[in-house]
């Protein structure tokens, strides 16, 4: 069986969100002294 | 096979420590490692102490019995790694420099101009006695996870060693505790930190494996999913919310693994780690690769447990789904590999437990003996006391968690007391300028006494309802939460009725620039 688009969006949906986050925040602050 | 892998694996760890002792000249680099750690030992060590044994053996166990509704304890916990890897790491790292601090109480005190003592004295307390408790409980989780990591494997000694019985659980909380031990009393600081790094890398390595190995096993992502909805184990696996409505979905499983992540500031076995980091400029490099690894590790455990109930029989784990991970480790792979991801399960404990023996024998030596009783030890000195600090507090682990009894809730009220008494001293004191001395102290004592009192009230409800009852179980779920925020409102209500005065200008630590 395959799984409906729904629980794949919640399944792997957020850990994609906060790995954007990270990549965003990163790349504005990389190498910036704090 | 899988034994000499282990030795192995053993074996590099006391050589890491060897290697490490010669960097060990004063305090600051036995507890802080004079500020040395590059961007990736600085994520990796930081990670690998943040997860125990239950990343390893507790999730995985958690994932095959609940299904995806476990999805979100990883989500928590994910949110408080990267609260402090973006929130707080920058910020830590540069007051921290700035005021000489080499320790949490060292930055609190500096941080609240704190002459009286008494944040120096309430945040000792607090390290000390919890992590007491914390260490104990994380040499219980050695033994059984030595136990249950092995168990698949016939050891040729068996349970008795020179006539003298000794079942698994005692062996592996001996030889558990004899490594960390030896490699943190002679390396330190940086030693814990490169341990924790070959750990991390092992920890990783060994939840990603099993699961894709598991899939090629079973044909596909598709019969995955497939096994999983036959519901041999339990109904529900493919939903979110465990098959739980309303508020028992809210409070039971969305809230209850969410709440995690207000636990994570507090804790200075990971907090410390950014204030050693050698270039803060770095830090924004440290978080990504940090918050990468945990989505990976969480992840991968999470499908640890799923891909178990799809390749393993269920009659061989109906006792205890604390096998699972042994089990289809043992199942897919060749003895070599087998023996590597066993020895990730205990790679696991250990790196957690070194490094919260470290914030403990900082607590002990430079907070107690040197600012708060006045000593003045030699560097050498300093050093070699507190390598004996290590030895006295891991003997006292190993004395406490002798008998066995699981000493989960000791760990829940751990993580509690240093999150609720330290978390808002150590955010606000980082975040909002106007935080105050008072509001701090307060602070500290109301929330251990919260979490205390809540150990108290949970202990006379289980006995008049039953452990099990949904009132208990809810209260489970949302005390730490409550307790917190709770906390830092009270802090900030404290701080704005007794404002800091002009005058309490941050103090010199006298430490490490």
């Amino acid at each position: 069986m395959s799984l409906p688009a729904s629980t794949l969006i919640w399944l792997f949906g957020p850990p994609l969100l906060l790995l954007l986050i990270t990549i965003a925040w990163s790349y504005r602050n990389w190498d910036r002294s704090p | 096979m899988i034994l000499a892998v282990f030795a192995a694996y053993l074996l590099t760890l006391l050589l890491i420590g060897v290697y490490f002792s010669r960097y060990n000249r004063s305090i600051g680099d036995f507890v802080l490692g004079g500020r040395r750690l590059g961007p990736w030992v600085a994520a990796f060590s930081a990670q690998a102490s943040d997860f125990s044994g239950w990343l390893l053996i507790g999730l995985p166990a958690a994932a095959y019995a609940g299904g995806f509704s476990m999805i979100w304890a990883c989500i928590g916990c994910t949110c408080g790694v990267m609260f402090n890897w973006l929130v707080l790491a920058r910020r830590l790292r540069r007051l921290s420099a700035e005021y000489g601090a080499l320790t949490i109480p060292d930055f609190l005190e500096a941080r609240y101009a704190d002459r009286s003592r008494l944040i120096r004295v309430f945040s000792v307390l607090i390290i000390v006695v919890y992590y007491v408790s914390y260490i104990a409980a994380q040499f219980n989780a050695a033994g059984h996870v030595f136990a249950t990591a092995f168990s698949q494997v016939s050891l040729p000694w068996g349970e008795t060693i020179g006539g003298v019985p000794l079942s698994f659980y005692h062996q592996g909380m001996l030889i558990g505790a004899a490594i960390i031990l030896a490699y943190t009393a002679a390396g330190g600081f940086l030693a814990v930190c490169w341990t924790d790094f070959v750990q991390a890398i092992l920890m990783v390595g060994a939840v990603i494996a099993l699961p894709v190995l598991g899939i090629i096993h079973l044909g596909g992502l598709d019969e995955l999913w497939s096994a999983l909805a036959a519901g041999a184990l339990r109904e529900n696996m493919l939903t979110m919310d465990g098959g739980k409505a309303g508020s028992s979905f809210l409070l039971g499983v969305a809230m209850h693994g969410l709440s995690w992540s207000v636990g994570y500031p507090g804790q200075p076995h990971i907090v410390s780690r950014f204030m050693a980091i050698e270039d803060p400029k770095k830090i924004p490099k440290s978080a990504l690769i940090a918050v990468v690894w945990t989505l990976f590790a969480l992840y991968g455990s999470l499908f640890v447990g799923l891909v178990a109930v799809g390749v393993l029989d269920p009659d061989r784990l109906a006792e205890t789904a604390d096998q699972a991970m042994p089990m289809l480790a043992v199942t897919l792979l060749p003895a070599f590999f087998a023996g590597l991801v066993l020895s990730a399960a205990v790679a696991a404990m250990m790196s957690t437990v070194d490094s919260q023996i470290i914030v403990a024998v900082a607590a002990v030596v430079r907070d107690g003996y040197e600012k708060l009783l006045g000593g003045r030890p030699s560097d050498r000195v300093a050093v070699w006391l507190s390598r004996a600090v290590v030895v006295v507090l891991g003997g006292a682990g190993v004395a406490a968690a002798w008998g066995g009894r699981s000493v989960y809730g000791q760990v829940l009220d751990a993580w509690g007391g240093l999150a609720a008494g330290l978390g808002p001293a150590i955010v606000l004191g980082c975040l909002w300028e106007r935080t105050s001395r008072v509001g701090v102290i307060v602070g500290m004592v109301t929330g251990v006494a919260m979490v205390q009192g809540w150990s108290v009230l949970l202990h006379g409800l289980e006995n008049a309802f039953g452990f099990g009852s949904s009132l208990v179980q809810d209260i489970h779920a949302v005390k730490l939460l409550i307790t917190v925020l709770a906390n830092f409102a009270c802090v900030v209500l404290v701080s704005l009725l007794f404002p800091a005065k002009p005058s309490d200008v941050a103090l010199e630590g006298g430490g490490l620039p």
